[in-house]
């Protein structure tokens, strides 16, 4: 009808009017329902953020259980030490988003005023982050270049009667370098390292005659995500006097526990999805059920099964989408707030997550609307219509 | 009257009480599994962290200084003193008997391989996996397998019992082209000595310096060594509990602590307080904890725990306010029964407590469900996730009926009162 | 002779051992307008549940302007309501959540194009120009039932079926309806009343008596 544009309605118009006036009248019912999705959906999305991101954050909790990493002279060189350089460029090799720690040693003998010791020449800053568990009564010393500080094993102290504040006179005894420390901090780790004496390496270099040599490395490397065995191949490669491997003691379990809490996390999400959706499916029935005999009155003015699906499908799925809208949103910000909390970093979202997240979602949504509108289409017109 | 009003009431649309009662029922499934799993596998999550390795190390007090570097030993005149290995069984008998997991005791000796090759080398006893005839655990056995779990042995375990096998580290395998099978010939260092042949029953790989030593049982290095029933170290895994403000303290000085704080600590699984109780038990020894298993654990375990709780917390408020809204929905549409049953001159009061009754015993029935199909769960998640038996905490019963009956009852308060508020007419004509 | 819009012949419904509808042979002119009484019990609804195509009979034949209803699918009946019938209840059921113009418009929505202005002709028709846009529950009785027979004239139906239409309806109101009617028979619908109230049957062409699910007589008013 061309020229009589008031007149006509496009039928879209008309269903979209439907639509929305049937919506505004019940807006307690459909507030409440989109906000128990938008609940459900919310804390499914953080724990499954939560769950593709936890294999990196635990891996960087577990380096506080120390080196997993070991690089030392190859047994075939027959040699005791490595090359200070070479170390270092090996240890550069590892991705420095993935070092939590390095740290090279140097070992000897020396003597302090009440008998020998074992001198240990390491990098106080990167031994700091690689060995976290260090019990240190006083302070770590946090400059490489401190030429006048050590630390000192528990029961070396105990031994030599040391405390924290003492000054130790130590002489090498190979080279006879003599020099007076003062001690920073006593250390304990219930290992071999309480019966050592601690100085910045090239101070060691000094005391033992071994300017720019290490005995070894010890490296903590996040496992998640990297190959450790490929970078010990690699580095045994490239510097053919080296060893490189990884200590098994520290990367034999990383795995089992977080497939663990992975496991769990998966399993409440998706009982949480059930729960969800048997409780929006039952609000849509108890919805339904109060509609009968409009329903009724649709399909006797001529409504087809067709139009009954569409609209209240098309209800359904409003309320259904917005809700996993926002719940996605929300869920995001809710992971955050869990990341923060757990584990005092962010959550990294990963991409994969998304399709893994909203498939299930709308798969459940258009499950818990199948049943209502089943039970809307099955409304038998004369029935609900002849009541008194 | 009023029950059978309440029986009426229930039997009416049964349908969709029975798919409310199922909703609950479900979501205190999950409420219920939940928590014993928090309770029972708190437990079996610390054990799994036990994989890292023996958290306490047991020496003699007085032990000479350690003087080795890369298998050179600076102080032959070390070692001097010893443990007693009878007084073991003791460690379980402290008060933290229970968290003790197991011990491993171990004596070393220098000895020379006289074939194949020549080399110095270590050779260190210790127990494979020996009963250790503590009373009241008749299963407790001292082994190396407890305590350092991913120790990896690519054949077979030397039997204790037995005098003829041991295991042969990794690189000193590689270098010395052993295998499963061979046999090694080894005598004291020095000249002269008796040379004894052990077969090897496995090569062992660790990532650490066991793969440069020789293991074997126990009693074949006392004997070597001369030293029978002595031991030089044990190695202890015990369930801790992360260190806190008081724990730190008592480790500073046990001393400044009054006696209330000493019995807290002390009842407390600190890993300090189970060395502190070790000492206690065994004579004249040290028992120090290994920071580097106990401090991760701690770190770890604590991460572990509060990830839980908050997952938990997230599933209670799921579940929660998804009930809640069904038992809105469940009420707003009885309103026209509200409205005749105001008519008919019912008073307020007692419409509540029809509606509340009724939504408690859905909770009440749910609740009980779900603790039936959560008590199921947890043993499937148990079984699958864990790979143990998660025990039934009795505790978890009342709880969760309690939790879903006010849950359900939450859910039902708000819609109650709206709608009773309401004028019977307006109600039954569907004005609004 | 106008022609036959509608007709029946050995209508029967039979549920188990009941039987509310027997052998009913019927035949209804266009223009004239019918009442169908009888006691309860005697078919009534039934027998306009069969016509108004809400549902089919076990025996028999229902022609509805030209179509054998019996032999349709489902999605055909439907279409023969919405395009051949008119429908008005007892109870005036309307769409709560939309206004009188927007019921209505219902009816052209399901039925092809919605067209606003023959929506408030319709209106118009029944005298509820000043009310379009307000909702039922803004109606008394009697516009609603108004409201309803809007509807039932928007799409041209053959027929129009209707259920006790002043059944729920007070004196003043009811008499807006007959005349209504009157209105509508005079315009030359063709109309099925279904009613127990005589006076109303008064004014119909014809009265058809059922009793126990036949029919009892049927005469010329």
């Amino acid at each position: 009808m061309v020229g009589d544009k008031g007149r006509a309605m496009t039928k879209r118009a008309m269903f979209l009017r439907i639509l929305f006036k049937s919506l505004s009248v019940r807006k307690n019912r459909v507030f409440i329902t989109f906000f128990s999705i938008m609940t459900g959906a919310s804390i499914i999305t953080a724990l499954s953020c939560v769950y593709f991101d936890i294999s990196a954050k635990m891996s960087r909790e577990l380096r506080a259980y120390g080196a997993n990493f070991f690089l030392g002279p190859a047994s075939a060189s027959g040699s005791r030490t490595l090359d200070a350089r070479t170390v270092e460029e090996a240890i550069r090799m590892v991705p420095s988003e993935k070092l939590a720690g390095a740290s090279p040693y140097v070992y000897g003998m020396v003597r302090l005023d009440l008998g020998n010791a074992v001198l240990a020449g390491v990098d106080f800053r990167g031994l700091r982050r690689l060995s976290p568990y260090w019990q240190v009564e006083g302070k770590w010393i946090s400059v490489d270049f401190d030429d006048e500080a050590c630390l000192i094993g528990k029961s070396l102290a105990k031994n030599m009667e040391l405390k924290v504040g003492d000054r130790v006179n130590v002489i090498g005894t190979e080279t006879g370098f003599q020099k007076s420390l003062t001690i920073k901090g006593v250390a304990e780790t219930g290992q071999a390292e309480d019966e050592q004496i601690f100085v910045n390496l090239s101070l060691a270099g000094k005391f033992l005659g071994m300017e720019g040599k290490v005995n070894h490395a010890m490296l903590s490397i996040v496992a998640e995500g990297t190959d450790i065995d490929g970078l010990a191949v690699q580095m045994g490669r490239k510097f053919p006097g080296l060893e490189a491997r990884a200590i098994r003691k520290i990367s034999h379990s990383e795995g089992k526990i977080l497939e663990k809490i992975k496991g769990l996390m998966a399993i409440i999400a998706v009982i949480i999805l059930v729960i969800t959706t048997l409780c929006v499916m039952t609000t849509l029935i108890a919805v339904v059920s109060e509609r009968t005999r409009e329903i009724g009155l649709m399909k006797a003015i001529g409504a087809g099964d067709r139009d009954i699906v569409l609209q209240f499908l098309a209800e359904a799925l409003i309320i259904g989408m917005s809700g996993v809208a926002a719940g996605l949103l929300s869920g995001f910000l809710l992971a955050q707030v869990l990341g923060r909390a757990v584990f005092g970093s962010a959550i990294a979202f990963r991409m994969i997550a998304l399709p893994m997240i909203m498939a299930p979602l709308v798969a459940a949504s258009l499950l818990a609307a199948a049943l209502p509108v089943r039970m809307a289409v099955k409304i038998v017109p004369a029935q609900v219509l002849k009541e008194e | 009257m009023f029950f059978r009003m309440l029986k009426q009431s229930l039997f009416r649309g049964r349908r969709r009480k029975a798919l409310a009662v199922a909703t609950i029922a479900l979501s205190a499934t999950l409420i219920t599994a939940l928590m014993n799993i928090a309770i029972g596998v708190g437990d079996r999550m610390s054990r799994e962290m036990k994989s890292y390795g023996a958290n306490i190390n047991v020496v003699p007090k007085g032990e000479a200084l350690h003087l080795e570097i890369g298998g050179v030993d600076y102080n032959p005149l070390k070692g001097l003193v010893f443990l007693n290995e009878a007084d073991l069984p003791r460690i379980k008998e402290i008060f933290w008997h229970n968290n003790i997991i197991g011990f491993a005791p171990f004596l070393e000796k220098s000895v020379e391989i006289a074939r194949p090759g020549k080399k110095h080398v270590r050779l260190i006893g210790t127990n494979f996996n020996r009963p250790a005839h503590i009373t009241g655990d008749e299963d407790f056995r001292s082994s190396v397998k407890t305590v350092f779990p991913y120790w990896q042995v690519k054949g077979a375990w030397p039997r204790d019992e037995e005098a003829s096998g041991l295991l042969a580290g990794a690189a000193l395998a590689r270098e010395l082209n052993l295998k499963a099978g061979d046999a090694i010939t080894v005598k004291p260092p020095g000249r002269g000595g008796l040379e004894q042949v052990f077969t090897v029953t496995g090569i062992l790989a660790t990532g650490g310096r066991e793969e440069d030593v020789l293991v074997a049982p126990l009693h074949v290095v006392q004997l070597l060594a001369g030293l029978e029933g002595k031991v030089k170290s044990v190695s202890v895994s015990a369930l801790t509990v992360p260190e806190d403000r008081l724990s730190r303290r008592a480790r500073a000085d046990a001393d400044s602590l009054d006696s209330m704080e000493y019995d807290r600590w002390y009842c407390t699984a600190y890993v300090g307080s189970i060395t502190h109780q070790i000492e206690e038990a065994i004579p004249n020894a040290t028992a120090r904890p290994i920071w580097q298993v106990a401090a991760g654990e701690g770190a770890v375990v604590n991460k572990i725990q509060l990830l839980m709780a908050v997952v938990t917390l997230a599933a209670f408020i799921a579940s929660g306010l998804g009930i809640s809204s069904l038992m809105v929905t469940t009420i707003m549409e009885r309103a026209k029964e509200i409205g005749l049953m105001k008519a008919l001159g019912a008073a307020d009061w007692e419409i509540y407590l029809l509606f509340l009754s009724e939504a408690a015993l859905l909770g009440a029935a749910g609740g009980m469900l779900g603790c039936v199909a959560g008590a199921g769960l947890s043993r499937v998640i148990g079984l699958s996730i864990f790979g143990t038996i998660v025990p039934i905490s009795p505790i978890v019963i009342p709880v969760n009926i309690v939790v879903s009956v006010l849950i359900a009852l939450s859910g039902s308060l708000l819609p109650s009162r709206l709608i009773t508020k309401l004028y019977p007419a307006e109600v039954l004509h569907g004005r609004r | 002779m106008r022609k036959i819009v509608l007709e029946t012949k050995g209508l029967t419904k039979r549920f188990g051992n009941v039987t509310p509808l027997d052998q009913i042979d019927m035949q209804v002119r266009e223009g004239e307008w019918v009442s169908i009484m009888g006691p309860s019990g005697s078919g009534k609804t039934t027998m306009l549940n069969i016509l108004s195509c809400l549902d089919t009979s076990t025996e028999g034949d229902y022609i509805l302007d030209g179509v054998n209803t019996a032999t349709l699918t489902e999605k055909a009946r439907v279409a023969v309501r919405r395009e051949k019938i008119g429908l008005i209840f007892q109870q005036f059921h309307l769409v709560p959540y939309l206004t009188a113009l927007e019921n209505v418009m219902l009816a052209q929505y399901y039925h092809s194009t919605i067209d606003k202005d023959d929506a408030r002709e319709a209106l118009a028709l029944v005298g509820l120009s000043p009310r379009t846009s307000h909702l039922p529950s803004q109606l008394s009785g009697g516009e609603q039932q108004r409201v309803c027979i809007a509807r039932a004239l928007i799409n041209e139906p053959a027929i129009i079926l209707a259920d006790e239409p002043t059944g729920n309806l007070d004196e003043a109101n009811e008499e807006v309806i007959i005349a209504l009617f009157k209105e509508l028979h005079r315009a030359g619908r063709t109309i099925i009343l279904v009613t127990h109230n005589p006076e109303l049957a008064e004014f119909s062409d014809r009265v058809i008596n059922l009793h126990h699910g036949r029919i009892q007589k049927d005469v010329q008013v």
